[in-house]
């Protein structure tokens, strides 16, 4: 019976190691909630979400060794999660602040405000009802990169030369003449209204059901690289305009003439009660971001995703080239 | 002394015990036995609480069970059941220490106590002590059974057809090894069984039930000699004069004046002294080995050719096996008498034919007869114990 | 112990039964090995046909693949040899076999650790491009069958300390294929380079998770077995819901999730209700062998308990439930390995757990980022089932212990 004893002991003893451990873990993981925050001398912590994609991780990194830079205690939360994962994790007070693409302000957040269809043409105008939108709920919005990730179509190169594609107008075109055309894309991208049936109504084509393979995930590295391998007859891809695999791919992405696509500039959004506690965040964050144009965040994002970098080293390299770091 | 007192047992209905009373002297066993379904093991269930009576009372020694705790009282009486019950996740010694680590003895003296039960069961506790009640034999397990029951040295012990689950050789011998323990440490002892053999062998009372009520509740003597009705004639049997036997142990009616000798000479002179028919042949130590029979001699056989050897194992009794026993062992023999030898086979005495005839006197009219019809049987002239 | 009571101690020795049994189901009593065989066959065949590694200009194109023999040089037919060598080692009398196996096994690893390098150097540019040179199906095959010929080769190797040996020359040869041999050229360590910072603590937060799960999970789940145990009404509702819970998809479950927390005024995201999701899906293991487990005690030793004299509580403690700890323990184990997975599917809703590897590595097309995420999860898998193993071992009573092999 000693033995039992004994076995019944190690198992709670187990036990209760266990639940010690994770209470510690939770405690230590758990997020210092703003009124026990530590004296104002100090600055922060701030803590620093991001999109789970290589992007957002990227930005992310960029921002936090930004704020260290500038004396900042900062908690590194990067690749929080999806965008509605770090979204909520925004709005609940979990993390700090993260960086956001404009476009979804009125688009994903706040869909159900109608926005007329010339704001989402306008890089400003997007920005700024992003930021209305969001002032009231205590989310702010700072200045936003000079690049557009938004949608675009990607083509390999061969494709393109070969029947001339260089723009959307072209493809028109090539489709209603009956070229041969699949494309890749996810769900998303051919049900949103404006995404791939904004580039179809502006340009006057239309797809057939045959002609679209839709994908659960909205990764443009895979649909790109189902495109550059031709895996189920496609031939083109669903792409974002700053991914850094498009030309490791041997793909060329499509020219949008008409701006059938709403913008989307890549943001910080910070809870209202950090940028009051901190105004000099925008005057921090803001001559980086400018910096972050589109040539720039392509060759970053490539870094990245293809060359296989940690986001953390890539924006460390960049942001001591820029100055900004020692 | 245990007493029931009208205890009534009933369950939606239907009534399982019917106002049972009886009482247990201190120091016997008392049998409950019946066909099943007649509320044996209800009753023996009632007396420790495992159930509780519908109506009546058990007192020990005057004490109302219902006063104690139900826990209390079972820790200060013995059970053992039919299928064991061993807790196989414990070695035997653990299993045994059961009810005394309950009741806080000292681990010295749990230790101490499950050596000395293993030995009072006849098993060595260095080879038995660590095992596993998945490694012992069915015999094995029901020693271990009465031995965790008899841990805590309780007065009374209940006992649910402890010996039940094993062959009927097995059986026996676990039954002579209980009468003696039982003859040792004089435990009140209320056991349960089906076998009415088992029950005439080691009860000082029998209660014998039926649909829940007592028919009888005597000596096995009286239940055999006066069965109250026709069903305890019929449930005892046909053959009571039989089954008294197993009653009376060889010890008590064996002559223990038996002309023995070392060798055939010393024998031949031995049979002259005592005119006696038979002398047995021992080693120098007293070990059984043979006789010699005048009988035999008288036909001429040479001396040296005229003992007969046997092995005491295989002819003898023991001093604690029952008149039962001996009389098979004659009838399978061929033999009129049995010697009787201890555990290393010395010669301690003889039981005749006419010992058991004699235990038999005082019987009813059907086991005079049956004695009678022995005796004409025993005819000397063609019984010689070489027959 | 002071024994003054002048009785003998009685020397208790429990019966080596787990040895006795392992005894019956030894290798040795075979003629040939017959796994080891296989484990060399596949390997060798592996070796020949399949690609042993896979070169890509940068980490997302189509890449090309290489056999053994074509691109490992020397060290390519070494491993090859080794391979072949175990093959025969298998066919071996039993004497000689467990040796051998050994001693071909700890070479065919080292083999296949330098043939790797010596794959990865010879295809990786110079300059500091963005290539990369990734392990294929053929090497992972022929690892498989280097383990299994170790595997059986340990089991039956008669060398004194021949496992301390044989690690020590596996553990000297990674070294050395490290430093020396380009191990460093590979993909994988690419990518666990660039996550360097990040693994150790998704490692970490994926281990705490899946232990504090099945903790809680253990915590309500042995109770409630024993309630179900006990009362119908209990078992009658816990069981089917724990099962129904089961069947929920992990993400599904999660968004049943959000409301009620959301009501609570918890969060939503993160580590929370990924903890909340996955003790929901620890419990059914844990509840259904609990309950079965202390209800299939046998009767009469609960009656023989009772008849005793043990309270209900000591009859819990002392009885049912050190006979019901094989089963409670296998459903911990159940529990633990499926957890581990489950834990990886939390990344999506913002758990940073080693499914974020995975995740991450999935959407940029990155195989070895996936096999980064991936591995560390099945050697935690190997671990918690081998620790349940020991515990069960450990703290079973060799008088229930489930014989192993013979069920």
């Amino acid at each position: 019976m000693r033995k039992n004893w004994k076995g019944a002991a190690a198992v709670f003893a187990a036990l209760a190691s266990l639940t010690l451990l994770v209470a510690c873990t939770s405690g230590t993981s758990s997020n210092p909630s703003p009124a026990s925050a530590p004296a104002a001398t100090e600055k922060g912590p701030i803590r620093v979400g991001s999109k789970i994609d290589g992007e957002g991780a990227l930005l992310g990194q960029i921002i936090l060794q930004t704020l260290k830079a500038n004396g900042f205690t900062v908690e590194d939360k990067t690749r929080t999660g999806a965008t509605k994962v770090v979204r909520q994790a925004l709005v609940d007070g979990q993390i700090d602040l993260y960086p956001e693409y404009t476009a979804n302000g009125p688009l994903t957040f706040h869909s159900d405000v109608e926005v007329d269809p010339s704001v989402l043409q306008s890089a400003t105008l997007t920005y700024e009802t992003a930021k209305s939108e969001d002032a009231s709920i205590g989310i702010v919005w700072l200045s936003p990169a000079p690049a557009n990730n938004t949608w675009a179509v990607a083509l390999p190169k061969a494709l393109a030369v070969s029947n001339n594609l260089k723009s959307l107008t072209d493809l028109a075109a090539y489709v209603n003449k009956g070229g041969v055309f699949k494309i890749v894309g996810s769900q998303e991208f051919f049900t949103s209204a404006v995404a791939f049936p904004a580039f179809e109504k502006a340009y006057g084509f239309k797809l057939k059901p045959a002609q679209k393979i839709a994908l659960a995930t909205g990764d443009t590295a895979v649909t790109e690289k189902a495109a550059a391998q031709g895996s189920q007859g496609a031939n083109a891809a669903m792409a974002y305009g700053t991914d850094g695999t498009i030309s490791a791919l041997d793909l060329v992405v499509l020219d949008d003439p008409k701006g059938a696509q709403p913008i989307y500039q890549p943001a910080p959004t910070v809870r209202k009660a950090i940028t009051e506690k901190y105004p000099e965040l925008a005057t921090i964050l803001d001559p980086v971001f400018a910096k972050l144009d589109f040539a720039t965040l392509q060759d970053l994002n490539k870094q990245v995703g293809v060359d296989g970098k940690a986001p953390k080293d890539v924006a460390a390299t960049w942001l001591t080239a820029q100055g900004i770091i020692k | 002394m245990i007493t029931l007192e009208h205890i009534t047992k009933r369950y939606s209905g239907l009534v399982a015990v019917d106002d049972l009373s009886f009482e247990v002297a201190d120091g016997d066993v008392a049998v409950l036995i019946g066909p099943s379904g007649c509320g044996k093991t209800t009753t023996l269930r009632m007396i420790n609480r495992l159930i509780e009576p519908t109506s009546g009372r058990v007192l020990l020694d005057g004490t109302d069970t219902r006063t104690l705790k139900p826990e209390e009282l079972r820790r200060h009486i013995g059970y053992a059941i039919q299928s064991v019950g061993l807790f196989p996740h414990l070695t035997v010694a653990e299993n045994i220490a059961t009810v005394p680590r309950l009741l806080g003895w000292k681990r010295d003296r749990i230790n101490a106590r499950a050596i000395e039960l293993l030995e009072l069961v006849g098993l060595d506790p260095s080879v038995y002590a660590g095992k596993y009640p998945r490694q012992l034999s069915g015999g094995e397990a029901q020693r271990i059974g009465v031995a965790r029951a008899l841990a805590a040295d309780p007065p009374v012990l209940l006992m649910d057809e402890p010996f039940g689950a094993v062959d009927p050789l097995n059986r026996d011998r676990l039954q002579v090894e209980f009468a003696k323990i039982q003859r040792e440490l004089k435990k009140t002892v209320i056991f349960v069984t089906h076998d009415v053999d088992e029950a005439i062998r080691l009860a000082d009372k029998i209660a014998l039930m039926r649909l829940g009520h007592l028919e009888q509740y005597d000596s096995p003597e009286m239940l055999l000699d006066h069965p109250a009705t026709k069903f305890v004639h019929d449930f005892v049997g046909a053959d009571a004069a039989l089954k008294r036997l197993s009653r009376v142990q060889v010890d008590s009616v064996m002559r223990t004046e038996v002309p023995s000798a070392h060798d055939n000479e010393s024998a031949l002179v031995k049979a002259a002294a005592d005119s006696a028919r038979f002398v047995y042949l021992t080693a120098t130590d007293g070990t059984l080995e043979g006789w010699l029979d005048q009988r035999v001699l008288e036909r001429g056989t040479p001396l040296a050719d005229a003992a007969t050897r046997i092995n005491w194992r295989e002819t003898a009794v023991g001093p604690d096996a029952s008149l039962k026993e001996a009389l098979s062992r004659m009838l399978e023999l061929g033999y009129h008498n049995v010697p009787v030898v201890d555990d290393a086979g010395r010669l301690l005495g003889v039981v005749s034919l006419s010992d058991v005839e004699r235990a038999m006197k005082g019987g009813d009219a059907h086991m005079a007869a049956s004695a009678v019809t022995l005796e004409s049987g025993n005819d000397a002239s063609t019984n010689s114990p070489e027959g | 112990m002071a024994d003054g009571s002048g009785h003998h101690q009685v020397v208790v020795k429990p019966p080596n039964i787990a040895t006795d049994i392992h005894r019956e189901s030894d290798p040795l009593v075979r003629a040939v090995d017959r796994v080891a065989l296989s484990g060399a066959a596949v390997a060798l065949a592996s070796g020949f046909v399949l690609p042993f590694v896979e070169f890509r200009a940068n980490r997302i194109v189509e890449g090309v693949s290489y056999r053994t023999w074509s691109v490992a040089g020397v060290w390519g037919w070494l491993l090859l040899a080794a391979l072949a060598a175990s093959f025969a080692a298998a066919l071996l009398p039993r004497g000689l076999r467990g040796n051998s196996l050994l001693v071909c096994g700890v070479g065919g690893f080292a083999a296949w650790l330098f043939a790797a390098g010596a794959a990865a150097t010879r295809l990786m540019p110079t300059n500091g491009s963005s290539a990369r040179v990734s392990i294929a199906m053929g090497a992972w095959l022929i690892f498989l069958g280097i383990s299994v010929v170790l595997f059986q080769g340990n089991q039956t190797s008669t060398i004194n300390g021949g496992r301390a040996m044989a690690l020590a020359v596996a553990g000297g040869a990674g070294v050395a294929a490290w430093f020396l041999g380009g191990l460093q050229q590979l993909s994988l360590v690419y990518e666990y380079q660039a996550q360097s910072d990040t693994i150790w603590t998704l490692t970490s937060n994926h281990i705490v998770l899946s232990l504090g799960a099945t903790a809680i999970a253990l915590v309500i789940g042995i109770p409630l077995g024993i309630a179900a145990s006990r009362v119908t009404a209990v078992r009658a509702t816990v069981i089917p819901v724990a099962g129904i819970i089961q069947t929920v998809p992990s993400l599904a479950l999660y968004g049943l999730l959000i409301v009620p927390l959301g009501l609570l005024g918890l969060p939503t995201l993160g580590t929370l209700p990924a903890l909340i999701a996955l003790t929901l899906y620890a419990l059914l293991p844990i509840v259904r062998n609990t309950y079965l487990g202390v209800s299939g005690v046998d009767q009469a030793v609960i009656d023989a308990g009772r008849g005793m004299g043990m309270r209900r509580g000591e009859l819990l403690l002392l009885v049912e439930l050190p006979l019901a700890l094989p089963l409670v323990l296998e459903g911990i184990r159940a529990s633990l390995i499926m957890v581990i997975g489950i834990t990886a599917v939390m990344a999506i809703i913002g758990a940073q757990t080693l499914g974020t590897l995975v995740f991450l590595g999935w959407g940029s097309i990155a195989v070895d980022l996936v096999l980064l995420g991936a591995l560390p999860m099945v050697v935690l898998s190997i671990i918690a089932d081998q620790g349940m193993r020991f515990l069960q071992r450990a703290i079973v009573s060799p008088g229930i212990l489930i014989r192993e092999g013979q069920d």
